[in-house]
């Protein structure tokens, strides 16, 4: 059977594909958009965007965005294919197209690959990791004399409730007895309770998880069984800014429950924020950190500022926003992402921008040769 | 002969444009006094527009400009008071408060004030609600106390240069102490502000004396000083911010009040010049007046010494007096009229009337963009006000280049009728008083600025212009559907003019998700104004592909092509009604009521149209070239 008679490329190479496609990402993306007021963003794009199919009361199955991108990628492949090697005759035509595929494939990579989290410093603080958005870990380390020290982490998507473990860092069995996704901590001080916590606090109350996930935070019961048969069982929660310290063997050792963190390709710290206010407002007219960089090979000042992001491999730090502390200090914020895919929509735009434009003229010169009159006779 | 006769026809018009009424005092150099307000520096003529403006609703009050309205404001206060300027729509909010209605929905401060209290307590309430879930009234009762404060904060600005009681000084000895001359009793706040340092030393011996022991000079002396402290707290807040500060640290410029609470040498005869202004306004003496003005200005420009300042502020002066927008509308409004005129009778001579006076029309609209662009520094298009003066320009452009093409006509009426409802839309964003605002720091970026939006706004004017002549297209088939030459000419146009839409809209698209990823770190992130672009150029590709597909046709193109409005005024303003996503910086109310209104009447001309285009063709598929 001939390739032109193959139902799956009649299927997907049909206009009325694309039509119908289009249709349903403009419907997407105004019901998205409409529910993202009452619900939020990160709902809206779980729901709408990153999803193959969702329910409509539960019942109606509807694509989601996700699905109807990869039919429109195939179908413009598809589509494409036999007209190029056809002889396309519209160049520009097949540029838009083609530049069209390559930022859906941007779009995907994106999607599955990148990695944005965030980073506050105060002035004069050093970090080099950065914290994620909405995920948690349970972090153990060995507390240093001084300088850096070693942490080790488990991710609370893996925690398993009741399953002991070890953590390499740790003489110790380690067992989560209770995990909340969400909760509110509570110091009650009439509560004769055996746990272990730097504030204080001695019970979790369980609270329904918030739609959007950062907007939860977790508790935890860990049991910890040292060397010695000495058994600690240590409350741990989400909000907590100071670890919870015991010993083990003679070793302090620290523990937290904090958003997850990412390791960064290098090491930044805040020499100096500053904020300027359009003169007699409160409104921001810029802001700016003084930042200092180690990548291991050396170490250097870099100015970060708005639409001034640093660039570093795949890693982009940008000038996010700040905060003003109790004390009056300021931090500086700033968002990092790590997308390998980044560079695609530059190029893709670039092939569809100038594809479009090509075609137009080219168009354009048609409709005016067509509507001027012909001036000299055939000869 | 009949374009002679059409340009002698236009000179005619323009000779009778109206003046406005002359104030009763000179206030050339009044205007011309600069004022720091909302980070830019701008001349008191601006600054009195824009309070008017945000007040009533109009830029002048009963015929006069709104610098005499402001110049009565400082100055006299208690007269000023009993004009009707804030503008009160919500008759809900009159029964609130209690006072009584209006015909005209315009009540003076003098009719407010009594109920002071009432609204206060209701603006209090008001606010405890949280934003999104406040009421209409609730709103306007939040919006109203912040207009009285802003009236209060100018009509209070220059009580300090008006002699007061409480600054009432009987005793010889305490003037003499002061260094005040002997003539007279009563002084300023100024008159005290300024003298009061140098009497900290008396005082401080004065208040060691235990009450029944100070004579009545003293007592009088202890007296004064209370008052002077008690006003100093009091008014501290009432600033009209008119005389630079330039220190490295701050560049915020002070009021007299700010100025008073720590007097030094320099701020002396910029006080003086006040006071002096105020007097003489009073006694409606214009010589000693403009004189005292004329001064306090060359004592700012002393002291500011840029004189790019200077010329920035007479420009502006200049563009205000132009009011170059409301020419252009008049002219495009009567360009579209004389268009549909030359479509019946006269046919040469209102055309080339309709050209001129179009022509006549685009000079100050892009004018007054450009004056813009030369006060504030940057690209044409920086807030959603000026988005719809830059798409109305490029709207009469892209007709006139049209016009050019066909020669029908069919150009000269898509341009007027876009210039035209584009810069009525614009009017209501003039509404919130200086349209030249400065930006903030996510959008100070000039090349941006000049690259996202400048293509996106053409985007927008291309999907306008070509929903303009799909109109057109749908009126011309309900008259006559056979006649295809005709029908295919304008189709020709919509394609094209959608074509062109859907290149800057894609573009545009994209220039913002490359500024975003220069900004917040993703290219793309499903925010409502991505969103709403990428609305647009959704629209347009289905057409096409839909028209290529051979799904729809000449009218189900139009269709479209009207319906693709819609999509872009969604994506252009009703985006900022949801208040959402970062993109939240054009909020505006009262909006959504016009747009749901001018939705229907779209649909329903739509219906109209395709009903009898339909029945007229007994439904069979016109002839189609697609």
């Amino acid at each position: 059977m001939s390739l032109r008679r193959n139902p799956f490329v009649r299927v997907f190479s049909s206009l009325k594909l694309t039509v119908v496609c289009l249709a349903l990402l403009f419907i997407l993306t105004a019901w998205g958009t409409i529910y993202q007021t009452d619900f939020g963003l990160y709902p809206a794009q779980e729901r709408f965007f990153h999803s193959w199919f969702f329910f409509i009361y539960d019942l109606i199955p509807f694509p989601g965005a996700q699905l109807v991108m990869w039919v429109l990628a195939i179908n413009l492949f598809v589509a494409a294919i036999p007209r190029i090697l056809n002889g396309f005759q519209q160049f520009g035509l097949v540029l838009i197209h083609a530049g069209l595929i390559i930022m859906l494939l941007g779009g995907f990579l994106t999607y599955y690959f990148a990695q944005e989290s965030v980073l506050s410093l105060k002035e004069g603080e050093e970090q080099n990791v950065s914290s994620d958005y909405r995920a948690f870990e349970l972090s153990v380390w060995e507390k240093p004399q001084s300088g850096q020290r070693k942490v080790h982490s488990v991710d609370s998507r893996d925690f398993e409730v009741g399953v002991p473990f070890r953590m390499p860092n740790l003489p110790a069995q380690l067992t989560i007895e209770n995990f909340e996704a969400n909760s509110r901590p509570q110091r009650n001080p009439n509560l004769e309770v055996p746990l272990i916590n730097a504030s204080g606090l001695n019970s979790l109350v369980a609270l329904e998880p918030d739609p959007d996930p950062g907007q939860n935070y977790p508790g935890i019961i860990l049991s910890v069984a040292g060397p010695d048969d000495e058994k600690k069982t240590l409350l741990l929660h989400g909000m907590e800014i100071r670890p919870t310290e015991i010993e083990l063997g003679g070793v302090i050792y620290g523990f937290a429950l904090r958003r997850l963190r990412h390791p960064l390709p290098l090491s930044i710290k805040l020499i100096d924020f500053v904020k300027e206010d359009h003169p007699g407002t409160s409104m921001a007219s810029n802001y700016e950190s003084t930042v200092e960089i180690d990548t291991g090979t050396m170490r250097r000042k870099v100015r970060i500022f708005m639409n001034n992001p640093l660039r570093y491999k795949d890693f982009t730090f940008f000038q996010s926003s700040f905060s003003i502390n109790r004390d009056g200090t300021e931090n500086s914020v700033f968002s990092v992402v790590e997308n390998k895919g980044r560079l695609f929509p530059y190029i893709s735009c670039a092939i569809i921008g100038f594809g479009l434009l090509f075609h137009f003229i080219v168009q354009l010169v048609r409709y005016i040769q067509n509507t001027q009159p012909p001036t000299a006779p055939k000869s | 002969m009949t374009r002679l006769a059409a340009a002698l026809f236009v000179l005619v018009c323009a000779a009778f444009s109206a003046q406005a009424a002359d104030p009763i005092l000179p206030l050339d150099d009044f205007k011309r006094i600069l004022i720091q307000d909302n980070g830019r520096i701008k001349p008191l003529d601006t600054y009195a527009r824009s309070v008017l403006l945000q007040l009533s609703a109009k830029s002048t009050y009963e015929k006069r400009p709104a610098i005499s309205w402001l110049a009565d404001t400082l100055f006299v206060p208690e007269k000023a008071n009993a004009y009707k300027v804030f503008r009160i729509n919500n008759p809900e909010v009159i029964q609130a408060i209690g006072i009584e209605e209006e015909k005209r929905f315009r009540y003076s401060f003098d009719q407010l004030k009594p109920q002071m209290e009432t609204l206060y307590d209701l603006a209090v309430s008001a606010s405890k609600i949280d934003a999104p879930d406040r009421t209409p009234v609730e709103k306007e009762f939040l919006k109203l106390y912040s207009l009285i404060s802003l009236y209060l904060q100018n009509s209070r600005s220059f009580i300090f240069a008006v002699p007061q009681g409480d600054f009432n000084i009987a005793h010889a000895e305490n003037r003499s102490l002061l260094g005040f001359p002997s003539e007279k009793n009563l002084f300023t706040y100024a008159d005290i502000a300024l003298h009061f340092p140098s009497m900290q030393q008396e005082l401080a011996t004065v208040f060691r004396k235990p009450s029944d022991q100070r004579t009545p000079a003293e007592a009088e002396l202890v007296e004064l000083s209370r008052n002077f402290v008690r006003w100093k707290q009091y008014y501290e807040v009432n600033n009209i911010p008119v005389i630079p500060r330039l220190d490295a640290k701050r560049d915020a410029w002070i009021g007299p009040f700010e100025a008073l609470a720590s007097p030094t040498e320099q701020i002396v005869p910029s006080i003086t010049s006040l006071v002096a202004m105020d007097n003489a306004y009073r006694a409606s003496d214009s010589y000693n007046f403009q004189k005292a003005a004329a001064e306090f200005n060359h004592l700012v420009m002393e002291e500011i010494g840029d004189t790019g300042i200077a010329r920035n502020r007479d420009l502006e002066l200049i563009y205000h007096s132009l009011n170059p927008f409301y020419r252009a509308q008049i002219s495009y409004g009567l360009s579209f009229i004389l268009a549909l005129c030359s479509l019946l009778i006269f046919r040469r001579f209102f055309y080339w009337t309709a050209i001129l006076i179009i022509l006549a029309g685009l000079v100050p609209h892009v004018a007054g963009i450009v004056i813009r662009m030369i006060i504030l520094g940057r690209p044409p298009v920086t807030n959603l006000f000026d988005t719809f003066v830059f798409v109305a320009a490029m709207s009469v452009l892209l007709g006139l280049i049209m016009e050019l093409f066909s020669r029908k006509g069919l150009g000269l009426i898509t341009a007027s009728v876009s210039g035209l409802a584009l810069l009525l839309i614009s009017n209501r964003y003039a509404m919130e008083g200086d349209t030249l605002k400065v930006l903030v720091a996510v959008l100070d970026s000039n090349f941006w600025l000049s690259t996202h939006v400048i293509t996106i706004s053409l985007g927008y004017t291309g999907c306008c212009v070509a929903g303009v002549v799909g109109h057109i297209w749908m009126l011309q088939a309900s008259f006559n559907p056979n006649n295809a030459d005709r029908l295919q000419r304008t189709y020709g146009m919509i394609i094209g003019i959608t074509a062109f839409g859907l290149i800057f809209s894609f573009i545009g698209t994209v220039l913002g998700g490359i500024w975003a990823d220069q900004s917040w770190g993703r290219f793309w992130g499903w925010d409502p104004k991505e969103n709403g672009a990428l609305l647009i150029v959704l629209w347009c590709a289905i057409l096409f592909h839909a028209k290529l597909a051979r799904w729809i046709d000449q009218l189900g193109f139009a269709i479209g092509s009207i319906l693709g409005i819609i999509v872009v005024m969604l994506a252009w303003f009703g985006i900022n009604l949801l208040g959402v996503g970062l993109h939240s910086y054009g909020f505006t109310s009262g909006i959504a009521k016009t747009l749901f209104i001018y939705i229907g009447c779209e649909l329903v001309f739509i219906a109209a149209t395709a009903t009898i285009i339909l029945w007229k063709t007994r439904r069979l598929p016109l002839v189609s070239r697609p």
